[in-house]
């Protein structure tokens, strides 16, 4: 399978909250956690923009290479999954993250960090089973399905795109061309290296290289 | 920042127009995509030979003023608005506050900390650390002494001081052994161990890391408070300095109840363990509390003084038993041969005795 990724464009982007709204319903995330959520710049003045965030999948990713117990691992399609069994809860991986997608439950009632949660691309856990344990873990495994990620599905304005990398950043390339302006990809040079619009790539290989320390057998 | 964002977007956006002009748009629209970077000349090669290559590539004739979605473009954008350089900050309809950073680049920086330096900082102190007590093993050797022909011993360390010493200690040893093993675990043992039972044990030197901090921060005020009276530095310290403490001359410095190189470690201690103490605890608060990047200042400040207490405490520890024999004593028992004093705390054995002149009584017992 090619290298997946996300893209928003925050051009298109309305703020209705859908894609957060379905990831939270879709996978019965506990109160308090949000594996996407919406932040919109400049609120309310000329120039607002809005960009649907969660983990991008990033390659070369932050959060694996700084973690403790080493409990990440990155497919083939170069999305980023974390053990819950093996995550000891430090919080590194969102000093890390660009993005700050990583997510922590309480743990106590003196608040302490339990277990990380974030996005997994709907491709639920890294064991690849799809156990009621692992739903309530890792929550639905729509690749497994043939779907892609919910967010992206149900992006009211197609603001919000997930699948092949070199397909989205193809239809985020004749956006760009037709509206004549807007290069409000957020996030996605920063995770991906690479540019989705005409001067960039978009490529859908994901570089062996710079795989994570862990990858799962493709 | 709103305004030159907009202001910026709307130019490029007229550039593009422009383009738009000299080129018609089924030609870009269907300009097939890239097959790889690689596959592309770099952008700034296109400016110099002329726009027409450009455009039959369906590329913008200007690469320079071509949109593009690089974070840095954008990033230069908002540095000159109101946005803070470090990261960017938004609105989230969720009460989670830190959720409202959308992009923070300084993540690189401290990933690169993590990584790399927080190891190569950690390696240095501990090695150089271990080569001084190499050194003074070698050079100086076991530091003797004759007992008291008649066996008496003074006072050194009461109960309580005892207690404080030890809990702080074993408190202490706990810490850097479950710390280091965040530092260097994943290097050094994950390989052997195998994930699962790493993961097990890191997961428990965790918890054991965040109980054991405080009962380390209980002795570590009680150290502040019961000994400071004797650590403060007065003229004799600074005749120890000045001869390096006699560590290689073999010389025994005048010296009071601590001579200044134990001052030293006293001073360490307490001031290191109080900074060790305040990251500890904003580090086991919700990230909320300081941000990401007061975090990762907080986790980097934590990591380079654990660096420091270390390579100070592994000093200490050789001084304390095989390095100056005798001295193991006064934590072990309480209370000191009074020859070993008189040779290695002159000043505080004369102050005890100017003391108890009067009363003809032995020091201790």
């Amino acid at each position: 399978m090619a290298r997946v990724k996300f893209l928003c464009d925050a051009e298109r982007c309305i703020e209705c909250n859908a894609c957060v709204t379905i990831c939270k319903n879709e996978h019965e995330i506990p109160w308090g956690i949000n594996r996407r959520r919406v932040v919109t710049l400049s609120d309310g003045l000329p120039g607002e923009r809005s960009v649907s965030m969660a983990c991008m999948h990033c390659t070369d990713a932050p959060c694996a290479s700084v973690c403790p117990v080493d409990c990440f691992l990155q497919t083939s399609d170069g999305i980023v999954l974390h053990s819950k069994e093996l995550c000891i809860g430090c919080g590194y991986c969102f000093y890390a993250c660009p993005f700050g997608a990583p997510q922590y439950p309480k743990a106590t009632n003196f608040s302490s960090r339990g277990k990380m949660d974030k996005c997994t691309y709907c491709a639920g856990g890294p064991d690849n089973v799809n156990t009621p344990e692992s739903y309530a873990l890792y929550g639905r495994n729509r690749l497994a399905e043939g779907k892609l990620p919910f967010c992206a599905e149900a992006c009211s304005t197609k603001a919000l795109l997930a699948g092949d990398g070199e397909m989205i950043a193809t239809i985020y390339r004749e956006r760009v061309l037709r509206r004549g302006y807007g290069s409000e990809a957020w996030g996605w040079s920063t995770a991906y290296r690479d540019s989705p619009t005409p001067l960039g790539g978009g490529n859908s290989v994901f570089p062996q290289d710079l795989r994570t320390e862990t990858g799962r057998p493709a | 920042m709103t305004r030159m964002r907009h202001l910026a977007s709307r130019s490029r956006g007229f550039a593009f127009a422009l383009a738009l002009l000299f080129s018609p748009l089924p030609v870009f629209a269907q300009a097939p995509a890239p097959q790889s970077p690689a596959a592309q000349p770099p952008a700034a090669q296109n400016q110099g030979t002329g726009s027409n290559a450009a455009t039959d590539r369906g590329v913008h004739p200007n690469p320079s003023r071509m949109p593009n979605a690089s974070e840095d473009e954008l990033m230069r954008v908002l540095r000159q608005g109101q946005m803070p350089p470090d990261k960017v900050v938004g609105n989230v309809y969720l009460p989670d506050r830190k959720l409202a950073v959308l992009v923070q680049p300084e993540g690189r920086t401290w990933r690169d900390f993590r990584v790399s330096t927080s190891r190569w900082v950690h390696g240095i102190l501990i090695g150089l650390a271990v080569l001084s007590i190499l050194v003074l093993a070698l050079v100086r050797g076991r530091d003797g002494y004759r007992p008291d022909p008649e066996g008496r011993r003074v006072l050194r360390f009461r109960p309580v001081d005892r207690f404080v010493h030890w809990l702080t200690a074993v408190s202490f040893i706990v810490l850097a052994l479950t710390g280091l093993n965040i530092v260097f675990g994943r290097v050094l043992l994950q390989p052997w161990l195998g994930d699962a039972a790493f993961s097990a044990m890191t997961q428990w030197g965790l918890l054991a890391h965040n109980f054991t901090g405080y009962a380390f921060m209980f002795g570590i005020l009680a150290m502040a408070v019961m000994w400071v009276q004797d650590n403060l530095f007065h003229r004799v310290d600074w005749t120890w300095f000045k001869r390096g403490g006699g560590l290689l001359t073999k010389e025994h410095i005048p010296a009071e109840k601590f001579n200044a190189g134990q001052k030293l470690i006293y001073w360490g201690a307490v001031l290191g363990g109080l900074v060790m103490a305040i990251t500890g605890v904003l580090m086991m608060l919700p990230i909320s509390s300081l941000g990401v990047n007061g975090m990762q200042w907080v986790q980097g400040i934590h990591t380079v003084v654990a660096g420091l207490m270390v390579a100070l405490i592994i000093g200490h520890i050789y001084l304390g038993t095989w390095g100056v024999a005798g001295s193991f004593d006064a934590m072990a028992r309480g209370d000191v041969d009074l020859h070993w004093a008189r040779t290695h705390h002159p000043l505080w054995i004369e102050r005890i005795y100017g003391r108890r002149r009067d009363r003809r009584a032995e020091p201790a017992e």
